[in-house]
């Protein structure tokens, strides 16, 4: 089992590059925004995974933080698109 | 009649796969799959869907399709992830841990994605050529009338 879950590490970090290549090219800045929730879920899952593979409990902390700032920083991003604030 | 049929069928496999997740830890004649088994094949669903997010992330037309498949990683692929990894570390810190990451996300992805649906549509980012309807266009014009 220990070569399944470095294939699942490689799959996890090709989908972050996948997701990185959107938020390079995205033709308008929605596009980006999209692509960035979509790179903060996939590192939440990466901490996860890492938290995991090292045995280290407190990793999960970081996973919770970065998932409610990550959801603070689209709610704002959101509204500073459409106009308001 | 064809509705409950299928919210039987569906009930059903809710059942199934709530038995295979806590099989592990049932008492002896109920525990069939190991804790393996099952964090490594929730693990690999986890991975692939996040896998597949990505790419449709790329491969899409337009904004909103992408955001379409940025759901699909959350739901599938980050709970299922996150379950996998708890049924494998089995121990009770980790798995309230991950299961407090599952919750808030359950709880704010639909959020943020209407969030950012709503604004990208009132900016007027194209939709793809292919698009057949608009409700969401057909319902602004109604409130204006």
């Amino acid at each position: 089992m220990g070569v399944w879950a470095d294939v699942l590490f490689a799959v996890i970090l090709t989908a972050i590059i996948l997701g990185l290549y959107r938020l390079i090219k995205g033709p308008t800045n929605a596009d980006r925004m999209v692509a960035l929730d979509i790179l903060t879920t996939s590192t939440v899952v990466l901490i996860a995974y890492l938290s995991w593979y090292f045995g280290r409990i407190i990793y999960l902390d970081i996973a919770l933080v970065y998932a409610a700032l990550s959801f603070i920083a689209v709610i704002v991003l959101g509204r500073y698109l459409e106009g308001g604030v | 009649m064809s509705d409950t049929k299928e919210i039987t069928i569906g009930i059903i496999i809710t059942f199934l796969i709530l038995f295979f997740a806590v099989s592990p830890f049932l008492p002896a004649p109920y525990n069939v799959f190991s804790k393996d088994v099952v964090g490594w094949t929730f693990m690999s669903i986890g991975v692939f869907f996040v896998f597949l997010g990505s790419l449709g992330l790329v491969r899409m037309p337009d904004l909103y399709c992408r955001m379409q498949t940025a759901t699909k990683v959350t739901t599938l692929g980050a709970l299922s992830m996150l379950l996998g990894v708890s049924v494998l570390a089995a121990s009770g810190v980790f798995m309230l841990k991950a299961l407090l990451i599952g919750i808030f996300l359950l709880l704010t992805a639909p959020i943020s994605a209407s969030v950012l649906i709503r604004a990208a549509h009132d900016k007027g980012i194209p939709l793809t050529d292919e698009t057949k309807f608009d409700r969401y266009e057909e319902s602004k014009a109604g409130e204006e009338a």
